[in-house]
């Protein structure tokens, strides 16, 4: 988490995605740290060049 | 021999003294159930204290014993568990409001694999609410204490886990890790605690947090009771479809084998980068101490796992919000505020947001299984810093100020992606006498070699002799 640079209105639009969730001031402050994290980390994954790998899955997992 | 000794002695070291009926299973349970009482209100590490019923099962276990009924190593060793693994009939909160009045219609399978071995269940202990943090500060009971400072933090998520087991009010316990929630209070608590592989221990009734990364494992004062805490909750569970039908081996056999010739790959990315001075010095030491020992070392290359974290809380994000989809919805108000403000994220994490994590799971996943074809295990901090303070929100590291749950589950979300096997040993101490980690990481199904390697380093220090104060 980082510290958060989002304003409330900003906070407030990515809010209304949220579907059917109605949220109090007090409750979007919470999240604004949290949706900076999501951004960054979002931002981290587009930035990598991932091939042409397909999606994990752990069934697959095995042994020596 | 006194109490407070006997509540130290090892998990082997009291199965050994009740097979010989030096001590009873009545005895032991009765000295940690008192120690508990009297040191729990410093550290606030257990949710439920089940007194009567363990003393029910305490007795039950010396008559069976007396009888020539011994089952096995952990026969009448009192245990407690993260309170996210289902008890029938008990409550079972996930460290939550919502879950106060939940009690399970049935135990959970590794649960039920303790009882079949004899081991009595003195409690359920205080986590990070429904396993989602790292600090174990968010819970229905208020925050867990360190026992080496209570002034500060356990880790977490399963943070009463270790700070029971640290304080000798257990002899083992269960965690669950998710992006390292064993591995992280294990350092920071000076334990051992052992996230075995995905696939390795049935996750059948325990809370979970995110299925593709969910583990559940020992956490123990010694490497040597890990294996043997292993040894009973390992294996294929008909009602875990994840779990494998690889054989179990003997994790205590392995123990001893020598490690002349292993082969330890130290990172030459990411792990030793922005590392507490000290938790530095001690790594290094550990792996002179283990080079010393017998073991060789090789550099190795995993410029991935930088991403690690942030393709793991994607996809715990995304998990956990379908989760906890109908609970946000009837108890928003009952979750603490950072973990509802976390479920509430992941609302926004979309379908492709969460493929293209899994994606780099695969390259991060394949990226560490090449590695681990040239060397036996890889060896890192565990934790790039000691214990916080309780309410400590940012911490400084390699001349960069960060959040305290980004630094302290930075290291270990690597393992959980590739779903390897990964443990945290004591190998250090700070100036203010914290404990630090030692990470080893093996081969998928290889718990027996991170055990060995792990044990062959603990035979050679004394760190996880060190008590703390109580």
């Amino acid at each position: 988490m980082t510290a958060t640079t989002l304003s409330p209105q900003t906070i407030g639009e990515m809010v209304s995605k949220l579907g059917g969730l109605a949220l109090s001031p007090s409750e979007l402050e919470e999240l604004a740290p949290h949706l900076e994290t999501l951004f960054s980390d979002l931002q981290t994954l587009t930035s990598i060049d991932l091939g042409e790998v397909e999606p994990e899955t752990l069934f697959d997992v095995q042994g020596e | 021999m006194e109490a407070s000794e006997l509540c130290y002695t090892s998990l082997r070291g009291l199965a050994t003294l009740i097979q010989r009926q030096e001590v009873s299973p009545v005895e032991a349970t009765q000295a940690v159930v008192d120690r508990v009482e009297k040191f729990d209100r410093q550290l606030n590490s257990f949710i439920t204290l089940q007194r009567d019923e363990a003393m029910l099962q305490a007795r039950a276990a010396e008559q069976e014993i007396c009888a020539g009924g011994y089952r096995g190593p952990l026969h009448g060793i009192p245990i407690a568990v993260k309170d996210l693994f289902y008890t029938k009939g008990n409550q079972t909160t996930a460290g939550s409001k919502i879950l106060r009045d939940f009690k399970p219609a049935y135990d959970a399978t590794v649960i039920s694999k303790l009882h079949d071995a004899g081991a009595i269940l003195i409690g359920k202990l205080n986590m990070h609410e429904f396993a989602r943090g790292a600090t174990n500060m968010s819970s229905l009971i208020g925050a867990c204490n360190n026992p080496w400072d209570t002034l500060r933090m356990p880790g977490g998520s399963s943070g009463g886990s270790a700070a029971a087991v640290a304080a000798g009010l257990c002899f083992g316990s269960l965690g669950s890790d998710t992006g390292g929630s064993i591995r992280i209070p294990a350092a920071l608590c000076g334990i051992v605690g052992l996230k075995p592989t995905y696939g390795r221990v049935s996750r059948h009734g325990v809370f979970p947090l995110s299925w593709s990364l969910d583990h559940v494992g020992p956490m123990t004062r010694t490497v040597a009771d890990a294996a043997l805490m292993l040894q009973v909750i390992a294996g294929h569970d008909r009602h875990d479809p994840t779990t494998r039908t690889a054989v179990v081996p003997d994790y205590s056999v392995a123990l001893t084998r020598d490690i002349e010739g292993a082969r330890l790959g130290i990172p030459q990315e990411f792990y030793f980068e922005q590392l507490d001075a000290e938790v530095r010095d001690s790594v290094r030491a550990a792996i002179q101490t283990l080079e010393r020992a017998g073991a060789q070392v090789e550099e190795v290359s995993l410029p991935l796992s930088k991403y690690a974290a942030a393709a793991g809380r994607i996809i715990s994000l995304a998990e956990s919000a379908e989760i906890h989809e109908q609970f946000l919805k009837t108890h928003m108000a009952d979750y603490t505020p950072d973990v509802r403000a976390g479920l509430l994220a992941g609302q926004l994490v979309l379908g492709k947001h969460y493929l293209k994590a899994q994606r780099l799971r695969s390259l991060i996943r394949q990226e560490m299984a090449a590695a681990l074809r040239r060397v036996d295990v890889l060896v890192t901090p565990t934790v790039p810093i000691p214990a916080p303070r309780i309410g400590q929100t940012m911490v400084d590291i390699g001349h960069e100020t960060v959040d305290i749950t980004w630094a302290l589950s930075r290291l270990t979300h690597p393992a959980n992606l590739a779903g390897f096997p990964a443990i945290s040993v004591p190998c250090g101490s700070s100036l203010g006498e914290l404990p630090i980690g030692l990470q080893l990481i093996g081969r998928p199904f290889a718990e027996a070699t991170v055990l060995q390697l792990a044990y062959a380093y603990e035979q050679e220090t004394t760190w996880h002799q060190r008590r703390p104060m109580f």
